[in-house]
């Protein structure tokens, strides 16, 4: 019987400011749905930033429901894969660190991605990708970005990269809970992958040989 | 460039420093022998009245011969006397000095704590750390550590320890003749050792004090009386204003 074909679910995140968004570009070749652009539309503000300081867990369901349509939509048109662009940890009410979405969203997100990749004969890969920086490069990156209101209180940036280095454990826990009971045709156990992009060529080539095996 | 936010309260203050210790390093990425190029020595002082603190930076050189022009700056802070907190004070003007100020100095020099500090995080480790740059503190009060007095001749000096890990942390050196004990630690990617040797260098002889350092604290205190001479004129003059 001939290996069924793959798809690709990637989750990718990081803190505000690590480079998040130069590594997507370099696996563009894959669609990509950004959880902060979905809490600001169930959220209604102008700006992302301004989600830092509201409430926004009160959206997490809703937030889930729509990265399940857009996993749908992708597998029903046969393609390739998709990736989640997010924040393993944000703040909440601009106050803590907390998950970017809670475990049991999580938990549901994958449950529904493996069952819809089972229900189209695909093998559901997940490629969570945790990027980070050093601490110093994160607050001099902050400090030069004009094009988005950072929180420069310089402790932030510490806080930002451990919570989210925490939480990239916590979204592969889950991932890997979900698909458990389920055989190696329809899921293949969920891999975390910690990128340093301290120096950006090298970074990119790691962030594409974690895609490229994984799609032709 | 956005601004660093900087706390008035100082429990918060306290943990952001305890926060900001993890990224203090006590060795420069080009190791031992180091020589820096073109140093900035600040000198800081705040007015009670004005509640305006204010940094002034004199660049000097690795002989400690220091430049006639200076910058300054200063701004409204909010924060009170904390022993072990001064960054929170004066930060703020240091950072508005500092952002203006060219990328192409290699040293900064505080009359300030570095590591020899409760939270192992004074003054000059924390600018240190904000702006990625070797420091010094060099402080004629010791705030932090165990030391022996050192011999009484120039030039002798004797290590601050850590009261718990041992650790290096710092010197008590005399620099010259019948002077007391000054204060040498590393703020930022300096260690200890290096930190007192540069700072011997840039000392003259029979010297008590760092003189581009001190000059360049006298100049923030003058900045720091003719605010407030101009403030008591401005008062002045608001009364005869009826």
């Amino acid at each position: 019987m001939p290996p069924a074909r793959e798809f690709v679910l990637g989750v990718v995140g990081g803190a505000s400011g690590v480079g998040k968004t130069t590594l997507l570009n370099a696996v563009s070749w894959l669609d990509r749905v950004n959880t902060g652009d979905l809490f600001k539309r169930h959220m209604s503000l102008a700006s992302r930033d301004d989600i830092r300081t509201l409430n926004w867990a009160a959206f997490e369901g809703a937030v889930r429901e729509d990265l399940e349509t857009a996993v749908r939509e992708k597998a029903v048109r046969g393609m390739r894969g998709i990736l989640i662009d997010t924040h393993f940890a944000a703040k909440l009410n601009g106050d803590a660190y907390r998950i970017g979405l809670d475990r049991a969203e999580i938990f549901s997100l994958a449950s529904s991605a493996v069952r819809l990749a089972s229900d189209y004969g695909v093998r559901l890969q997940t490629l969570i990708v945790h990027v980070t920086a050093e601490p110093a490069q994160l607050l001099t990156r902050r400090r030069l970005d004009e094009s988005r209101k950072r929180e420069l209180v310089p402790s932030d940036c510490v806080q930002a990269l451990s919570r989210n280095e925490q939480c990239s454990g916590q979204y592969l826990y889950e991932f890997a809970r979900a698909v458990r009971g389920y055989g190696p045709d329809e899921a293949s156990p969920p891999r975390l992958t910690h990128i340093m992009n301290s120096d950006l060529d090298r970074a990119v080539g790691e962030m594409k040989s974690v895609f490229l095996g994984q799609v032709q | 460039m956005n601004p660093f936010v900087w706390t008035n309260d100082p429990d918060v203050a306290k943990k952001e420093q305890t926060a900001l210790r993890k990224l203090v390093a006590t060795e420069h990425p080009d190791g031992e022998g180091w020589q820096f190029k073109k140093g900035l020595a600040i000198g800081t002082a705040y007015d009670e009245n004005t509640r305006r603190a204010v940094a002034v930076a004199l660049e000097f050189d690795p002989s400690g011969r220091y430049s006639r022009i200076s910058r300054s700056a200063d701004v409204e802070v909010d924060f009170p006397y904390v022993p072990g907190l001064l960054a929170f004070r004066v930060g703020p003007a240091i950072c508005k000095l500092l952002d203006e100020q060219d990328d192409d100095y290699d040293l900064l020099l505080f009359d300030g704590q570095g590591i020899a500090h409760p939270r192992g995080i004074g003054l000059a480790s924390h600018i240190g750390v904000l702006y990625g740059k070797p420091s010094i503190g060099v402080t004629r009060n010791r705030l932090f550590g165990e030391a022996l007095e050192p011999p009484i001749q120039a030039n002798a000096a004797s290590p601050i320890y850590h009261p718990s890990s041992r650790e290096i942390v710092g010197y008590s050196w005399v620099p010259g003749e019948s002077t007391p004990a000054i204060f040498v630690s590393p703020g930022n990617l300096i260690d200890p050792k290096e930190a007192l040797q540069l700072v011997r260098g840039i000392t003259r002889p029979n010297s008590s004090f760092p003189t581009c350092l001190a000059r360049a604290h006298g100049m923030a205190n003058t900045a720091r009386r003719q605010m407030l001479r101009k403030r008591d004129k401005q008062d002045n003059l608001g009364e005869h204003d009826d």
